[in-house]
């Protein structure tokens, strides 16, 4: 897994909706400002998940882990596109339900967080 | 279209050239970074010769002569193909990136010409094999060549030193040791006899006393070799092959040793003056294609005897044992340490005891047979040894052989 | 396609077409900027397809050490790839109305790559570096 890759996946996404609002003219206020770095995380974590899918690809939790980080950088991008930030929260369900995941692998002791 | 809008076309469509390069290239993008799609590295070992891409190798009559890494392939693009009309073991396709060691197994007795081509596209590096026969045991370069001189069946032993040994004594000194011995253009029988130190630290006659036990960490090469006169035979320091051959005879020691009044010692009691003889059991036994040792020991009042029978499977034996005389000192009329009656003669160091159809031969530090002498003597203390006894059953034993001479020989590349 | 490559360039293209716009956004103050700079849409597009184009290049190639940089033409494209990039910093640090023209001339690498393939696809050759 090479943490650079996300990195450059979570700036991709993140620099895309930028561009848009710079080309555009809009102004960048706090609540783009917050749509932004929910994109950047969510591609972050979209491009830790997409390098393990070998590993992964024939369970379900992954799967769905992984069409939630891409709703979750839909709904950012939607947010900045809107300024509605109420977007963002729609965003971070992918986020608690990760966090869910790994908490329950921890506390039963499996290997990784994709339980089935 | 005026020219504002074809400049805007071609400036948005030129970045894409680089990647439609990327995608539609045969090779992918190993067109940007690899110049060849393959270098090619020749490492032939000191006895192959390699001129103008041509390698000379070998093949031998006893085995698949195994080259490795005659080639070093670096693989600088997605694939290289090897063409080839040997039946070296070549693969066929060797993936990249990456960095390979070609390794070329001659099989036993081809000879010829073959070639090999290594191809990508219009790519290709082509290397011939001139293969030719030679009586030498594959993968070794050098052997030595040992010339004895005896007659009858010998019982040849080498030591991890080099040193020689024929029935348990040394007879000369080789430059090396190793498993595969070569006689008359076949391959000898050898077994890895294992041995160690019967009380580690004691010496007797000024060497410590080597006897057969199992699971030991230094063995003898142990092989037997029929002499009439001179004889040579080519020693090559390789691993010993697997054989699938019947274990030895096994000869038994204990019924040797009381049919000889081997260790029979007069020992003077308070109630008498008693003939001891060691009662033995049998230890352990090592059983091989070449030698099958079965040991005992025991004792009497009088000694302790270890005694290991070596059956050969030839129709000759030997027996190998010390003795651990007590250290109470006492005089004694009677001393056997093998025979039933006196020697009948010599033959060099041995005496001989002729049987009915088999004639023992004893070599060791003191006088075989000492019955009702007519002074008594001090009887020896502590350890003594080594007893060799070689009992010859085929009567054409004409005792150790003699190590006429030794030279190594080298191979070296042909043509 | 290498991946790294490919992301790390469009990583670099994005941010200098945000920097372009942060470049027009003070050239032009509140005045209109699509008419200040009149093909801005194309501009950007090569900012960020044609940096993405550069970086994968140049790392493709610079991969290929030592054995490549022996051919010259391997050598110049290093060369024009730099010179490329150096033009697209430009368009996007100092935005003019000159930048279409700009931006043909930074095409050429793209240009001196695609023939060199398409000659060497003629000659049956193994790799682009035919001299």
């Amino acid at each position: 897994m090479d943490p650079v890759l996300a990195l450059m996946a979570g700036s991709i996404a993140a620099l895309i909706p930028l561009l848009a609002v710079m080309y555009k003219g809009s102004d960048l206020d706090y609540a783009r400002a917050a749509g932004l770095i929910s994109s950047f995380a969510a591609g972050f974590v979209f491009g830790v998940l997409a390098q393990l899918w070998a590993q992964f690809y024939a369970r379900f939790t992954y799967l769905l882990a992984l069409g939630l980080m891409s709703a979750s950088l839909g709904y950012s991008w939607w947010g900045i596109y809107r300024r509605w930030w109420v977007a963002y929260l729609f965003a971070a369900a992918g986020w608690i339900y990760l966090i869910v995941l790994i908490a329950a692998a921890r506390a039963l002791g499996l290997p990784d967080p994709f339980l089935i | 279209m005026d020219k504002r809008q074809i400049k805007r076309f071609l400036v948005s469509f030129f970045p894409f050239l680089v990647f439609l390069i990327s995608v539609a290239s045969p090779s992918g993008d190993y067109v940007f970074r690899s110049v060849q799609p393959a270098s090619l590295q020749p490492s032939p070992p000191p006895y192959v010769a390699f001129r103008n891409g041509t390698f000379y190798l070998y093949s031998s009559p006893f085995g698949t002569w195994r080259y490795p890494g005659l080639i070093s392939v670096s693989v600088n693009g997605p694939l290289i193909y090897i063409n080839s009309d040997c039946p070296f073991g070549l693969p066929t396709y060797l993936r990249g990136p990456g960095g390979y060691e070609l390794d070329v197994f001659v099989p036993p007795g081809y000879q010829g010409t073959c070639r090999a081509e290594l191809l990508y596209g219009s790519w290709s590096a082509e290397y011939v094999f001139k293969v030719r026969e030679v009586d030498w045991y594959p993968g070794v370069d050098v052997r030595a060549a040992v010339v004895l001189n005896g007659s009858g069946w010998q019982f040849l032993q080498l030591a991890p030193d080099g040193a020689l040994y024929a029935w348990g004594v040394e007879i000369g000194q080789l430059p090396f040791s190793g498993c595969v011995v070569e006689r008359g253009g076949v391959l000898a029988i050898t077994q890895q006899m294992p041995y160690t130190e019967l009380a580690p630290g004691v010496l007797v006659n000024g060497s410590p006393m080597w006897v057969p036990y199992p699971q030991s960490g230094t063995s003898l090469v142990s092989f037997l070799l029929d002499l009439r006169g001179n004889g040579t035979f080519y020693l090559y320091p390789a691993p010993c092959l697997k054989v699938e051959a019947p274990p030895a005879p096994a000869v038994d020691p204990i019924a040797e040793a009381s049919a000889n009044d081997i260790g029979l010692m007069g020992a003077p009691t308070p109630a008498a003056y008693v003939l001891a003889r060691p009662k033995l059991a049998v230890a352990y036994r090592i059983e091989g294609p070449v030698a099958t040792v079965v040991a005992a020991n025991g004792s009497s009042i009088a000694d302790r005897i270890y005694i290991y029978g070596f059956g050969l499977p030839v129709d000759m034996h030997m027996l190998l044992y010390y003795i651990y005389f007590t250290p109470t000192a006492y005089l004694t009329s009677d001393l056997v340490l093998f025979g039933s009656k006196p020697p009948a003669g010599r033959l060099g160091p041995f005496w001989a005891f002729p049987g009915n159809g088999t004639t023992y031969y004893y070599l060791g530090p003191m006088e075989p047979y000492l019955r009702n002498a007519p002074l008594p003597f001090g009887a020896p203390r502590g350890w003594a040894g080594p007893f060799i006894v070689v009992a010859d059953g085929t009567g054409r034993w004409g005792g150790l052989p003699q190590v006429v001479s030794v030279a190594v020989e080298r191979l070296g590349p042909w043509s | 396609m290498e991946l790294t490559p490919l992301l790390a360039g469009l990583v670099w293209g994005l941010a200098l077409s945000v920097a372009r716009q942060w470049a027009e956004q003070k050239a032009a103050g509140r005045a209109d900027r699509s008419e200040l700079f009149p093909d801005r849409d194309v501009v950007i597009a090569f900012i960020v397809l044609g940096t993405t184009a550069n970086v994968y290049s140049a790392l493709l190639i610079a991969s290929g050490a030592p054995q490549v940089y022996a051919r010259p033409s391997a050598l110049v494209a290093l060369a024009l790839v730099t010179a490329s990039q150096l033009l697209i910093f430009l368009m996007a640090l100092r935005p003019s109305r000159l930048d279409l023209d700009l931006a043909l001339a930074a095409s050429a690498p793209y240009v001196y790559l695609a023939a060199l393939w398409i000659a060497a696809q003629a000659l049956g050759a193994y790799t682009l570096w035919l001299f």
